[in-house]
């Protein structure tokens, strides 16, 4: 069985490599060791979205009973969005899970994770925090997604009064990433965000 | 596959078969639409051989002597042609679903999807309980899929074993809630409080319900109309009992 999964993860490969989305540089896929047990892909942030203009990295670990199992994807490149979580970056997407067929191939993952970007899903949330920033506050949510692909995934975006509130919270010696965390779990409030850290 | 084949019937001499196949292949690979290239293969053999140019043949009949300058440049146009093979092959519409390689004792379910009967067979280990088609998720049982018999295939025992015949494909959606409270055709169960009259009338009721058609089942046999007509004069007498015995507790 591990021999079909290695022989179809070459196809597959070969389908990306041959694709229009590669050509059109939306999504792209790299051998990781030599056994093809592991790859990278990359996916480009979806137009009109926040992650617009990013490019995301993905870890895709093929399981040996492969494509009867799915592959078990994760975010490398820190997101925020309902569904992916900002910590570990694992994905809460059903056809990962319990939708998986085993016609589905690296291809239709890596599409069906842009469509996820760009439809997110916060009633089934994988990251609560970010989920209850999309519902309750909607506009701060667009915000903060928007700064997290600026910071991580090299978005277009900037925005100024982030920066600076993540520089304060440098200076009293916190880590960026942390800094970062803090501030956008707690909408970018300052003080709320001090109180977290140092509580 | 059945394009070399095609080729193959035209009338060349016997030792260009192998020359043909190559042929056949570099048209397959080349941007032509699939129909069209059959299409010029099978109207003119001269333009078969004229394609495989690379090999200094000049079109036309080719004469035995000239087979000879093929094999030498044989082996270098047999690696040229693995790889169109190769990626011809990644196109065909005959690959398994799960696989992707061309199907092996290839089966075919009732949505129309192709397989492996191997690979099939271990997605339905894997997913006891969900049986679904890999591709649209229709609902498949292992004694609807049907096995595909090519004219070459040599393994002819079959996986399971009554063929029924091709039928187009049908999709039904994946099964949900519960089953019918019924057992088969023709009988229904009741569930209800009342006394003999009241019961009678329900069931009478029921029994005036016209019956889904049963596919398949009655086809071919022409007692099903009869059958039907017949429920349908005893529902009605059974209904005017019950009105009579309601009428008589009413005056009563």
């Amino acid at each position: 069985m591990a021999n079909m999964a290695v022989s179809r993860i070459k196809r597959e490969f070969k389908e990306v490599m041959r694709s229009e989305e590669i050509v059109q540089c939306s999504i792209k896929i790299e051998l990781v060791n030599d056994s093809w047990t592991e790859l990278r892909g990359e996916i480009a942030g979806p137009p009109d979205t926040p992650y617009e203009g990013g490019k995301f990295v993905l870890e895709i670990k093929v399981p040996e009973t492969y494509p009867f199992n799915p592959p078990k994807v994760r975010f490398i490149t820190r997101i925020w969005h309902p569904n992916i979580s900002s910590v570990t970056g694992a994905i809460c997407l059903d056809i990962l899970k319990d939708n998986w067929a085993a016609a589905m191939t690296l291809r239709t993952v890596l599409l069906s994770l842009q469509a996820l970007l760009a439809a997110a899903e916060p009633d089934d949330p994988q990251d609560a925090v970010v989920a209850y920033q999309f519902k309750d506050k909607y506009d701060l949510f667009l915000q903060t997604a928007k700064h997290w692909t600026n910071a991580y995934a090299g978005g277009p975006h900037t925005f100024p009064d982030c920066d600076s509130k993540i520089q304060r919270l440098k200076d009293m010696g916190i880590d960026e990433h942390d800094a970062r965390a803090v501030l956008s779990k707690e909408n970018w409030n300052l003080e709320k965000a001090t109180e977290c850290l140092f509580s | 596959m059945e394009q070399p084949e095609l080729v193959q019937s035209l009338d060349l001499p016997s030792t260009s078969s192998l020359l043909t196949r190559r042929a056949a292949c570099n048209q397959k690979g080349s941007t032509k639409a699939k129909g069209v290239s059959l299409e010029e293969a099978g109207s003119d053999g001269s333009e078969v051989t004229t394609t495989s140019s690379s090999t200094s043949l000049v079109g036309g009949n080719m004469p035995d002597s000239k087979v000879a300058s093929l094999d030498s440049t044989g082996m270098e146009l047999e690696e040229i042609n693995k790889g169109n093979e190769r990626e011809s092959k990644d196109e065909s519409l005959y690959d398994c679903n799960i696989c992707l390689d061309t199907a092996k004792d290839a089966v075919v379910t009732m949505c129309g999807h192709l397989y492996c009967w191997p690979c099939l067979h271990q997605w339905l280990l894997t997913r006891p309980n969900n049986k679904v088609c890999p591709v649209c998720k229709s609902s498949i049982n292992k004694d609807k899929v049907i096995p595909l018999y090519g004219r070459n295939s040599a393994r002819r025992d079959d996986p399971r074993n009554r063929v029924p015949p091709r039928p187009a494909g049908q999709r039904t959606e994946p099964e949900a809630g519960y089953p019918n409270f019924g057992f088969g055709d023709g009988f229904f169960m009741f569930f209800g409080i009342g006394g003999f009259p009241f019961g009678l009338l329900t069931s009478s009721i029921n029994i005036r319900e016209r019956r889904p058609p049963v596919p398949g089942r009655y086809r071919g046999r022409n007692n099903g109309q009869t059958r039907n007509e017949d429920e349908q004069t005893l529902s009605r007498m059974f209904l005017y009992l019950a009105f009579i015995l309601i009428a008589w507790l009413l005056f009563a």
